[in-house]
């Protein structure tokens, strides 16, 4: 009886490996193209988990307008030694394509409540939801409760447009965001002028959007653009004007100018980069390359950056937002990295990144960074994206500071099922090797010589599993569950687990 | 009947095996993460293409933080990250984030019993902090000028500060 089941049992697995073959082989579709390497569409959730989606078709309006509509409530279960659950909902509105006389208007809306059951980490004002979007020109910006930080309301992008309207000029009004200086958010305007396709010029004015409602700062500022689209190269000029309301002394400045060169040719397009800024009296520049091979699937990023002069004594580090984040020290950090595509289905990269500074000083560390992965690329199934990471840092220690060691392993799998449904599954294991003070202190009394310079070596676990799920094209569902473990808490007498749920329910118009 | 466990595989199969076209242009590669902030302040207009809402750039740079600011980081590693690159943290932050946390959350060390009281063994004099008698700025009190950007002169009781 035995024998006659296992032999009916291998004739049926021999009937499904044959099927399971015949079938993989006759279909070539991939979920993406294989041969270029493009990763699925959900890729982006192991960088973050945020599960806002875009609208994509819009309901017309009027004659020759546009809407796009989209409600989005993010509900966050986490729990560990204790419980927090935050709850948001965006809402998001896009009018454009509106005409008016020869040009075209556009309208921006984005808005975010928040709600936190704990928005205090112990005894610390620590806010949960404390991030990008809360920025606002006023702490009590519309319904925030200012007495227990429980909850927000932010308008994070609303702006007018009006293209065209009067002939070779774009007008943008409200809280924007100015590409000219690493997309810094004002409340304001921005003024473009394009009298040729080969030149043009912004003029732009407004309060900086920040953590604090008191910046007592404005920022005023030009730049012009030279695009040649024939040769593939831009030329970018800024400078911004940062006014404190004290004005004197405290005014600042940030001036940019930057160069790209798109190249494209059989079989090689590449973008070569080059750039230049005056940070108050700092000198910070950036150059590199970023090339594609095709017909040998190698892929070429090359980068160098630094700092050539210090600030001497910042007067005021918050006017611009800049100035506090720069080096101490004069330095230079560049690297690179190679990716080699081997057949369609598998890629390997290497990489390298190194710091250099020309003094030793408490903010300025040297290092070493070494990180790779490899790619599997249908292999597991023709739907699957699947990578292996390493990423390792080394800080030497100094005279004066103790060094510090980092690697992070793990990796990232993406299934596409069909259009409808796509899962992400994702490890990372790090491992941090520090002293408690970053700094060689000795002769401390009570024993805090042995706790100043105690060696931890700790580890943190993160997995994660989710997935999205679009029943129809107005909407789209996502849902993850993450695990994280740090011998941190461990150590601590805390508890080292935290589990969290989180679901994201977009509805598209 | 014996067929049965055949075909429920194969509905399997096809289904997992569905084709599906992707809409990212051919250079959203394993690569495009680190290549994509260049290529986006080389011409942010071809990016607003496809992403006229931004919401792709404010979804990763200003709402969810990424999958690496674990509860270590946040807690304990994210000053040793900052030391060592501030350009990377300047990807998403500038430097009121910073500050308008470390107004108000502590350092763990700040934490323990004593810290701020001469009274007890957990005085941050001698403890934490180290005066030399000349250079506040290189003094083994640089831990303190993180957030102390100047020797205070007096205590919280109002005494002068050594």
């Amino acid at each position: 009886m035995k024998n006659s089941l296992k032999s009916v049992l291998n004739v049926e697995l021999f009937y499904v490996f044959i099927v399971t073959f015949l079938f993989l082989t006759c279909v070539n579709a991939y979920a993406y193209k294989g041969d270029e390497f493009i990763t699925p569409d959900s890729w982006n959730r192991h960088v973050t988990s945020n599960g806002v989606r875009s609208s994509i078709n819009g309901i017309s309006f009027g004659e020759t307008g546009l809407l796009k509509m989209s409600y989005t409530t993010r509900a966050k279960l986490r729990f560990s030694d204790e419980m927090d659950w935050p709850i948001y909902q965006y809402a998001r509105l896009r009018l454009s394509g509106v005409q008016v006389g020869q040009g075209e208007f556009v309208l921006n809306l984005n808005v975010r409540g928040a709600y936190d059951n704990a928005p205090t980490i112990g005894d610390r004002n620590y806010h949960r939801f404390y991030d990008g979007l809360y920025a606002s020109r006023s702490y009590n910006e519309f319904t925030r409760s200012a007495e227990n930080l429980d909850g927000d309301f932010r308008i994070y992008q609303g702006n007018m447009e009006f293209k065209n309207v009067i002939p070779i000029t774009d007008i943008s009004l409200g809280r924007i965001y100015l590409a000219q200086i690493d997309g810094y958010k004002i409340d304001g305007a921005n003024i473009k002028v394009t009298p040729s396709q080969y030149f043009n010029m912004n003029v732009y004015y407004g309060l900086p959007v920040s953590y604090y409602s008191n910046l007592k700062t404005q920022v005023a500022g030009t730049n012009i653009e030279i695009p040649v689209e024939s040769s593939g190269t831009r030329i970018k000029l800024a400078y911004s004007y940062f006014m404190h309301d004290d004005g004197g002394n405290l005014n600042t400045h940030v001036a940019r100018a930057r160069l790209d060169q798109a190249l494209s040719f059989n079989p090689m397009a590449a973008n070569i980069y080059a750039e230049a800024d005056l940070i108050g009296k700092a000198v910070v520049y950036e150059a590199g390359i970023d090339s594609d091979i095709h017909a040998s699937k190698t892929g070429i990023s090359l980068y160098v950056n630094g700092q050539a002069t210090i600030n001497n004594d910042p007067i005021n580090t918050y006017v611009s937002l800049y100035e506090g984040l720069l080096g101490s020290s004069e330095y230079i950090m560049g690297g690179g990295k190679i990716t080699q595509g081997i057949v369609d289905k598998l890629l390997i990269g290497v990489g390298y990144e190194g710091r250099f500074n020309f003094k030793t000083l408490y903010g300025d560390r040297n290092y070493h960074r070494v990180f790779g992965n490899i790619d599997l690329v249908g292999l597991i199934h023709r739907n699957n994206y699947l990578s292996l990471i390493v990423d390792y840092y080394n800080v030497p220690e100094t005279k004066y500071q103790n060094g510090i060691s980092q690697v992070v392993g793990g990796f990232r799998m993406t299934q596409v099922f069909t259009e409808q449904l796509e899962a992400w599954l994702g490890v990372n294991v790090q491992n941090y090797q520090y002293r408690n003070s970053p700094i060689r202190m000795n002769g401390m009394i009570n024993n805090f010589d042995f706790i100043n310079q105690r060696v931890n070596n700790e580890n943190t676990t993160l997995a994660y599993i989710g997935a999205i799920y679009k029943p129809v094209e107005w909407c789209a569902l996502q849902l993850e569950y993450v695990f994280e473990y740090a011998d941190l808490f461990k150590n601590a007498d805390l508890q080292p687990d935290v589990h969290t749920v989180e679901m994201w329910v977009n509805f598209l118009w | 009947m014996k067929k049965l466990p055949i075909l429920i595989i194969f509905l399997l199969v096809v289904s997992v095996a569905y084709a599906v076209d992707s809409t990212k242009p051919t250079y959203h590669n394993t690569n495009w993460i680190e290549q994509h902030g260049q290529a986006a302040k080389a011409n942010e207009a071809e990016c607003l293409t496809c992403h006229e809402e931004r919401n792709e750039c404010i979804s990763c740079h200003e709402d969810t933080p990424p999958r690496n600011h674990t509860a270590t980081f946040v807690n304990r590693t994210h000053g040793m990250q900052a030391r060592i690159d501030k350009t990377y943290c300047q990807t998403c932050h500038r430097q009121d984030y910073c500050d308008s946390c470390h107004e108000n959350a502590f350092p763990l060390s700040h934490t323990r019993a004593g810290f701020g009281d001469i009274n007890s063994a957990g005085f941050h004099c001698q403890t934490s902090c180290q005066l030399p008698s000349s250079n506040w700025r290189s003094t083994p009190a640089q831990n303190c000028i993180v957030c102390h950007r100047t020797r205070p002169t007096t205590t919280k009781s109002g005494l002068q500060h050594p």
